[in-house]
């Protein structure tokens, strides 16, 4: 299968099972009604039905058109040259590893934020994604993160009165 | 009417209005002048920074990053063929030839006066027709809501790139993301799955932040190893006042041009600024050097994609609809600061729209003067390194989220969203039709639900005024037009291919 056609045909796929997983499966229970309603359209389950039920059909209809265009192509590749190469090339390189990296850096973070408060974890996250860059900086790197997250714990704390959480920081200061 | 321009002069002569304006102005240029930084993502930060801010500094500072953005732009595209902001790629074609025969200073120059020319064409137009607009707008109720934001939805087609499927998919998922929260009828759960933190909705500052700045950080990663393009010397011959007066024509056309297309929700500065150039370059007797380096044609190009600027604040403070991403944006921002566009601001908010109007028509002044400058640096803007630029850019999203609410949840959501934008970027699905559906959403369903509580669940309700009527057909021609153009194609492909940024 053609990349554009395989992508589009895996996205609708997706798409489709996800919203009728949450037509039928979750959104029963996660949408509270009250048991008698006057009008149909005014239950609170209604516009979340309509846009799943759009959203499945709309999936359904990009998973079919990228599974005929992909057919009627081959077809004519075929017709034109029978050992014409496809390009199976996948949608995500995972090959670059640093984009899940950086990614598994954030979600690391968040989980660090209940018990380090927010400058701490931010300092490493910086510092985090610029070594991710560049190895070789790393003193640079370490000033970069003091200097920018105390700027900005300064300038949320006392200009715009955010109380930033310093975790174990607190003790010191 | 005298009383309220004088309190309007009251709220808006604050020397933190002007410096506002101005820093915002400077953010947006910058921003727009470094390549991989979008507009949306500088005002998606800025926005932040506006929460303990009056609203008239705050809206301004959005306001100046938004013009300055789409000014910022054409630098790069001019020095380095590489648009910092998509309205900008047009001033690709005659931009960048200009540059390599040594004539990038003119280019620029051109570039700028024609910038501030359809700005203060486009902010003189927003001045005078939005308060009429508004006026029509008065004695709208739900039915007549319900349809002029059906029809506002349409300009989903617009920003959904090249698949209408994809574009229409996303704008299910921001449709359905909008109704997390308590139901606004009967009070009841939906979505929240017992959690506290989303009874009132999904925050739309983080989302915002993670949809359009953490997918750019993301793919900074993946980008590592592109060859750095080197930019052309802005020094150099200038342009002059005769070069101006030579343009006037196609840069005074182009002006109109954007503030027709600009006042029309959906359709953007890109589209102005090829219709700008393509009628330049009809009309011009130099049009066969139109793509060689003709200054006429960055002229044309740049008063069409900055006349939008202005006009595309009319269906949003007379409407209170969104003309594109960063006007959403910028309705997103009056909401945080408990304002609703529309014309009840016009009642209720007299006052402070005159403000704005004051300081929107000062931006074009500041805009020529930050122009100017950033031309001549714009070397140093290109330098910065983007493996300290992107994890700074990461840090403050962090801050701007927590901001919002002081917890730690938003921050959660937008990393989850940052994740999602990301993985869509991948597969191509556009997030700005999910961003303008989950805007929209609930003043949709508001609107819906509440007319078939007056009607008593009568749909007739949704037909019985002219307003309805109109509304109805400019939908269908809006749908029948968008349909038209992904089956017959875009009129843009006859011109010069674009390099993209």
């Amino acid at each position: 299968m053609k990349i554009d056609h395989k992508r589009d045909f895996l996205l609708g796929l997706a798409v489709c099972a996800l919203a009728l997983i949450i037509l039928f499966g979750i959104l029963p229970w996660a949408v509270k009604a009250p048991k008698v309603i006057p009008n149909l359209a005014l239950s609170p389950t209604f516009w979340p039905r309509i846009i799943l039920v759009s959203v499945a059909g709309l999936s359904a209809l990009l998973a079919i058109r990228a599974y005929m265009d992909n057919r009627r192509e081959m077809q004519a590749t075929e017709r034109r040259d029978r050992n014409d190469p496809l390009d199976d090339t996948p949608p995500f390189d995972l090959s670059d590893l640093r984009v899940i990296v950086a990614g598994l850096l954030m979600v690391a973070f968040c989980a660090l934020l209940k018990p380090l408060g927010v400058v701490l974890p931010a300092m490493a996250l910086l510092i985090a994604l610029i070594l991710l860059h560049d190895r070789k900086h790393w003193p640079k790197a370490v000033i970069l993160a003091v200097a920018v997250v105390a700027g900005l714990y300064l300038f949320f704390r006392f200009v715009a009165r955010v109380p930033v959480p310093l975790g174990p920081l607190n003790a010191i200061f | 009417m005298i009383e309220n321009i004088s309190d309007a002069f009251i709220l808006f002569l604050n020397v933190y209005n002007l410096v506002a304006l101005a820093g915002g102005i400077a953010i947006g240029v910058i921003v727009g002048a470094i390549p991989g930084m979008t507009s949306t993502m500088a005002v998606a930060l800025t926005l932040p920074f506006t929460f303990t801010l009056p609203p008239v500094t705050g809206i301004l500072l959005l306001l100046g990053v938004y013009k300055g953005g789409v000014y910022g732009g054409s630098i790069p595209a001019i020095l380095v063929r590489a648009p910092g902001t998509p309205a900008a790629s047009c001033s690709v074609l005659d931009g960048y030839p200009l540059a390599q025969k040594g004539q990038a200073g003119k280019a620029l120059d051109m570039a700028l006066y024609a910038s501030c020319f359809a700005d203060l064409v486009s902010n003189l137009s927003l001045i005078l027709l939005v308060g009429y607009l508004a006026a029509l707008v008065t004695s709208f109720g739900p039915p007549e809501n319900f349809t002029l934001i059906f029809f506002s939805l349409t300009i989903i087609a617009s920003v959904s790139g090249e698949s209408l499927l994809r574009g229409f998919i996303s704008a299910g998922a921001g449709l359905l993301l909008a109704t997390v929260g308590l139901d606004l009828i009967y009070g009841t759960d939906r979505f929240t799955f017992g959690n506290a933190n989303l009874l009132g909705g999904l925050a739309f500052i983080p989302l915002l932040i993670g949809l359009f700045a953490i997918p750019e950080i993301l793919n900074g990663y993946a980008r590592r190893g592109a060859p750095e393009k080197v930019p052309a010397d802005p020094s150099g011959t200038r342009a002059t006042f005769a070069d101006f007066r030579r343009c006037f024509r196609s840069i005074f056309r182009g002006s109109l041009i954007g503030v027709v297309l600009g006042a029309i929700p959906g359709i953007g500065g890109a589209p102005s600024a090829f219709v700008s150039y393509s009628e330049a370059m009809r009309r011009s007797p130099n049009r066969k050097n139109f793509g060689k380096g003709e200054l006429e044609g960055v002229a044309a190009a740049e008063a069409g994609n900055n006349g939008v600027a202005g006009s595309t604040m009319i269906p949003l403070l007379a409407l209170g609809i969104p003309g594109d991403v960063i006007t959403a944006v910028i309705l997103g921002a009056f909401m945080v600061h408990g304002l609703r566009p529309g014309p009840m601001l016009f009642e209720q908010n007299i006052d402070l729209i005159y403000a704005l109007f004051i300081g929107i028509s000062i931006s074009s002044l500041f805009l020529l003067i930050i122009g100017k400058a950033a031309i001549r640096m714009f070397r140093h803007i290109a330098s910065i390194p983007m493996r300290y630029l992107y994890p700074i850019v990461m840090v403050l999203c962090v801050f701007g989220a927590y901001a919002v609410n002081n917890s730690f949840f938003d921050i959660y959501v937008m990393v989850a969203f940052g994740i999602l934008g990301f993985i869509m970027m991948r597969m191509q699905v556009p997030s700005a039709p999910f961003l303008i559906a989950f805007i929209l959403g609930p003043m949709l369903e508001d609107s819906f639900r509440q007319s078939l509580l007056l009607s008593q669940g009568s749909l007739t309700i949704f037909v019985r005024s002219w307003i309805t009527w109109i509304f109805w057909t400019l939908t269908f021609l809006s749908v029948a037009l968008m349909l038209r153009r992904h089956i017959i194609g875009n009129p843009e492909e006859a011109l010069p291919e674009v390099p993209k940024g």
